[in-house]
């Protein structure tokens, strides 16, 4: 699946506040969907479960995976991956719900947010556990975006892509 | 044949002064302990008694040098009890009751639920002797690096004892050294998996 190098631009600090909710409300575009990950034998608390099932009339699909965007499982443990539609229903919530990108970590929450645009190729990664995170869009979204998110410290670089990035 | 002479006769030889008193020799060689700035927050601490430095101070009537201790006694009872009451509650999951969680809060932490939720987190994360033997396994295997078998050995012992969460080996294949195997288990992240 990462098959190959791609430009990318790494957030090099932790979206939080209002830049988190700038940036979320960036990847906002019409069509666009988003993904949560909730891993085998995770214990999730109350708060997570409550957002799921907040979340539930937006769900798209729900598999069994063992890759997502930023992540592949090595063993033979599968995660559930969960994709919805990015409304504005969806939206509050993911505001609500964390108030920076690297608080998507089990138990208090699913984990590893990520945002795909209307084409269906993923425009945010992030692997919240390892603090990791990076948008795949050109340079002019790019200086569009830090204009609109001044917090968000953006740095590019290269990374090895799935095929529809 | 021992001296038949009293204590205060001998500490009144050595240059003390009376029974009670503890009194500093200064020709003994001491190592001072404290340094910097001395501190304003009251710590829970043994020398009370001497203003918390017990080799500069010492109490002359034998009870408190500030005459304050009975205030800082009584913080020391409520931090006692407010930290016995975290152990039980992370022993006894949810079974807090409306009046324990306002002892919690009146430990001093603001914020409702989070406070008294993170607190209960933080004493909930104290291993039992079986979870602590499979952490200090995950450390070992940290600094030298695990066999993927032993790995899925140590994954089940986690599983097991309850050592969350216990995951990998997995890999992050965008940058770095993510991209090797690694796995996770409790506290203990970036177990390199050969």
């Amino acid at each position: 699946m990462y098959n190959h190098q791609c430009t990318v631009y790494f957030l090099a600090k932790e979206p939080r506040g209002t830049t988190y909710e700038s940036l979320i409300r960036a990847g906002a575009v019409p069509g666009s969907t988003f993904g949560l990950v909730v891993r085998d034998g995770e214990v999730l608390l109350d708060r997570a479960e409550s957002l799921l099932q907040a979340l539930s009339p937006e769900l798209i699909e729900e598999v069994l995976a063992k890759e997502w965007p930023g992540t592949r499982l090595l063993d033979d443990s599968v995660a559930r991956v969960l994709t919805y539609r990015l409304s504005p229903q969806a939206l509050r919530l993911l505001i609500s719900a964390a108030r920076g990108l690297y608080e998507w970590q089990h138990p208090e929450l699913p984990e590893d947010l990520f945002i795909r645009g209307s084409n269906g190729r993923t425009w945010l990664t992030s692997v919240a556990h390892e603090g990791e995170a990076f948008l795949s869009i050109p340079s002019e979204e790019a200086a569009r975006l830090q204009e609109v998110a001044p917090g968000l410290f953006l740095e590019k670089g290269e990374a090895a892509c799935p095929e529809n990035a | 044949m021992p001296s038949s002479s009293s204590l205060s006769q001998r500490r009144a030889r050595r240059g003390s002064t009376a029974c009670h008193q503890r009194r500093l020799d200064r020709e003994l060689p001491r190592r001072r302990t404290q340094t910097g700035a001395p501190q304003l927050r009251i710590k829970r601490t043994a020398y009370i008694y001497a203003g918390q430095d017990p080799i500069d101070n010492y109490d002359v009537s034998g009870m408190c040098w500030t005459g304050f201790c009975w205030a800082a006694h009584a913080v020391n009872a409520v931090v006692d009890a407010r930290q016995d009451l975290l152990q039980w509650e992370g022993r006894h999951p949810g079974l807090m009751t409306a009046a324990q969680v306002a002892m919690v809060f009146a430990g001093g932490r603001a914020g409702g639920e989070e406070a008294a939720g993170s607190e209960a987190a933080a004493a909930s994360k104290q291993f039992t002797p079986d979870q602590e033997a499979v952490v200090a396994l995950a450390k070992s295997a940290r600094q030298t690096g695990i066999s993927r078998s032993d790995f899925t050995q140590l994954k089940d012992w986690a599983d097991e004892y309850g050592v969350r969460p216990a995951r990998g080996p997995e890999i992050h294949p965008t940058r770095g050294w993510a991209r090797t195997p690694h796995g996770r288990i409790g506290p203990i992240n970036h177990i390199p998996i050969k």
